[in-house]
């Protein structure tokens, strides 16, 4: 028997909330992840020198295939401080300055059921003034400087900021990053949602 | 040239692209397009500023908003604070593909594929039948994963939990099978001339439990008083310089896989569905109807893209390195027009009309005389993305 009623839909659907990071990621598109490899790359972003890859750089076009190929692991850069203080809760200010959509959909995508980031203390902000972290998505604009400016002085100490995809740390193909001073950066064109909370995770250890 | 010609006024007028008139089969340099008014002075009590940056927006944008209180006398907006200026002409074929999947990368299958065709065109070289098929298949799956997160949209502003959930666990299955067939979720680095690196084979098989669900979701959002209400009569708009769902949603049966031949949709026996109401509810009906069809499409050309076709197209070598070309295709969001000019194998000179340069002054027209607290579902019924609006080629 169909049931009419939305609790009870929700009921029988049964949790599909993923484990995260204390399980390994469900399914991770191959090219979003490492790449590792030999030889001549024609990377189009110099992600490759001297054999190495760098995450920060990486808009994922496959030119390098098959002499690089993805190794499957989740792309990760390390915090450059650690903000212990917002364990118990870290609430987050999405902000976009020149982005092409697709960064602000995997973001959003963290408050999917198979991520559900309040389960880890994470929530989203409509508004600087409760933010503790103002996370930084494409690439910059001037007309969103004075808006950033704003958001950020908004915000209450202590406070960070997060860069979300190449555009906001390098600038990828796009054009150039927005200037500032970064706790994390995730990489990614855009950065596949388990590694976006895998570095809202570790940003806070 | 092979969809197009140039020549008089004929059909549909579609938008301004570039230095022409757009309609369905003919570019004309006669301006009959006449810019809807975006800049709508205020004469309410008092201005509300809505933006650029805040957590209701998905993308920066200012909307300025003259009201009394509750009535929205007038609305303009200010889509520039996240204009990007994209480095294209120049580069190689290649290269500006980088940048063009990344003008809008919710649509970016649409975006790329409008793109190659209208390159295949200006080199004359016919797509082969089954990259034509793949293609299709691209643009159906950016269809059914951009209408299940537009309704998902609708739905967050009426605190409707349970649907929210199940809208947005079925985008991320979307978003999930996308990333296993492609390697990426948003289809970057699969699409280049005549080609489409992915085997698509088996995929209407995993989208039938998506099709289950989306009919529940269906039968439930329907069934509820409180949201349609929210729904019906907001942003009411009957526009013929609307495009896409808007369009379909208000009798217009204006449809890319129709009237334009870039990609074989004829063949399929395909007709747009359409609602009449022309409101946010119907946009919402309207959707839902798209993915069925969507899916359709992809159980046709499932089978289809499976059979071993033979290469229709000439030799790589034997391309020519200058011309023109023009292609318009259906994105999720509407018509999508890409017009290039090549020289010796780099891009001279391109246009883009976007589906959100179309459709975003209808937006404007359709929320005066609505309130306040309607704002939300209806902006997110439009499927407007800003990323393709605020936009320059340089
Ligand atoms: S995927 Fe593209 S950007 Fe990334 S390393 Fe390979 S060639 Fe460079
Ligand atoms: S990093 Fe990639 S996905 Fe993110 S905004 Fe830039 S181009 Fe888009």
């Amino acid at each position: 028997m169909k049931s009419k009623n939305w609790f009870l839909k929700g009921v029988n659907r049964g949790i599909e909330t993923e484990r995260f990071p204390l399980s390994p990621p469900d399914e991770v598109a191959a090219w979003s992840g490492g790449i590792a490899g030999k030889g001549n790359a024609n990377c189009p972003t110099d992600a490759i020198t001297n054999n190495k890859w760098d995450a920060e750089k990486c808009i994922y076009c496959r030119r390098c295939f098959p002499n690089y190929k993805p190794t499957g692991n989740l792309a990760r850069t390390e915090p450059k401080k650690s903000h212990g203080q917002f364990k118990k809760s870290f609430f987050i200010y999405p902000f976009d300055f020149g982005t092409c959509g697709a960064c602000n959909v995997e973001l959003r995508a963290l408050s999917y059921p198979q991520y559900d980031l309040n389960r880890l203390g994470i929530f989203f902000t409509n508004t600087p003034r409760h933010a503790d972290a103002i996370v930084i998505m494409g690439v910059f604009t001037p007309k969103m400087r004075d808006a950033f400016l704003l958001a950020y002085d908004a915000m209450p100490e202590p406070k960070t900021v997060i860069a979300l995809g190449v555009c906001a740390i390098t600038g990828g193909v796009i054009g150039k990053n927005p200037d500032h001073v970064s706790v994390i950066d995730i990489p990614g064109c855009p950065p596949n949602p388990y590694a976006i909370l895998d570095a809202l995770i570790r940003v806070r250890k | 040239m092979r969809y197009y010609r140039y020549g008089e006024p004929e059909g549909r007028l579609i938008g301004k692209l570039g230095n022409y008139d757009l309609y369905a089969s003919v570019i004309s340099s006669a301006s009959n397009y006449v810019q809807p008014d975006q800049e709508i002075r205020s004469r309410g009590e008092f201005n509300f500023s809505y933006g650029p940056s805040t957590g209701g927006l998905m993308e920066s944008v200012r909307f300025l908003i003259s009201t009394p209180g509750e009535v929205i006398n007038n609305i303009s907006a200010h889509t520039e604070f996240k204009q990007r200026s994209l480095k294209i002409i120049g580069n190689t074929i290649e290269d500006a593909q980088l940048i063009i999947e990344r003008l809008n990368g919710f649509h970016s299958a649409s975006h790329a594929i409008a793109f190659l065709l209208s390159i295949e065109d200006a080199l004359g070289i016919i797509p082969d039948d089954k990259v034509q098929a793949k293609r299709i298949i691209e643009i159906e799956l950016e269809r059914i994963r951009s209408h299940i997160y537009v309704l998902s949209r609708m739905v967050e502003p009426a605190g409707f939990g349970v649907p929210l959930s199940f809208l947005n666990s079925l985008e991320e299955r979307v978003s999930r099978l996308i990333g296993k067939y492609t390697g990426h979720r948003f289809f970057f680095g699969i699409n280049g001339i005549n080609s489409v690196n992915v085997d698509f084979a088996g995929i209407y098989v995993d989208l039938l439990p998506i099709a289950d669900e989306i009919r529940t979701v269906q039968e439930s959002l329907v069934g509820s008083a409180i949201f349609v209400d929210r729904l019906q009569n907001n942003g009411k708009v009957r526009s013929e310089k609307s495009t896409g769902t808007v369009a379909r949603s208000s009798g217009f049966h204006f449809d890319a896989r129709t009237d334009s031949e870039a990609l074989p949709y004829a063949s399929l026996g395909f007709m747009p569905v359409v609602e009449l109401d022309g409101d946010a509810y119907s946009r919402l009906i309207q959707r839902i109807n798209e993915i069925f069809q969507s899916l359709e499409i992809i159980k046709k050309m499932d089978t289809y893209s499976k059979l071993d076709i033979k290469f229709t197209s000439k030799d790589n070598s034997s391309f020519e390195k200058d011309g023109k070309g023009i292609a318009r295709v259906e994105s999720p969001a509407g018509d999508l027009t890409y017009l290039v000019e090549v020289k010796d194998g780099r891009i001279r000179k391109l246009d883009i009309l976007t589906p959100s340069e179309i459709n975003f002054p209808v937006f404007l027209e359709s929320m005066k005389g609505g309130v306040l607290t309607d704002f939300h579902f209806n902006w997110e019924s439009f499927g407007i993305w800003i990323s393709e609006l605020a936009v320059s080629i340089k």
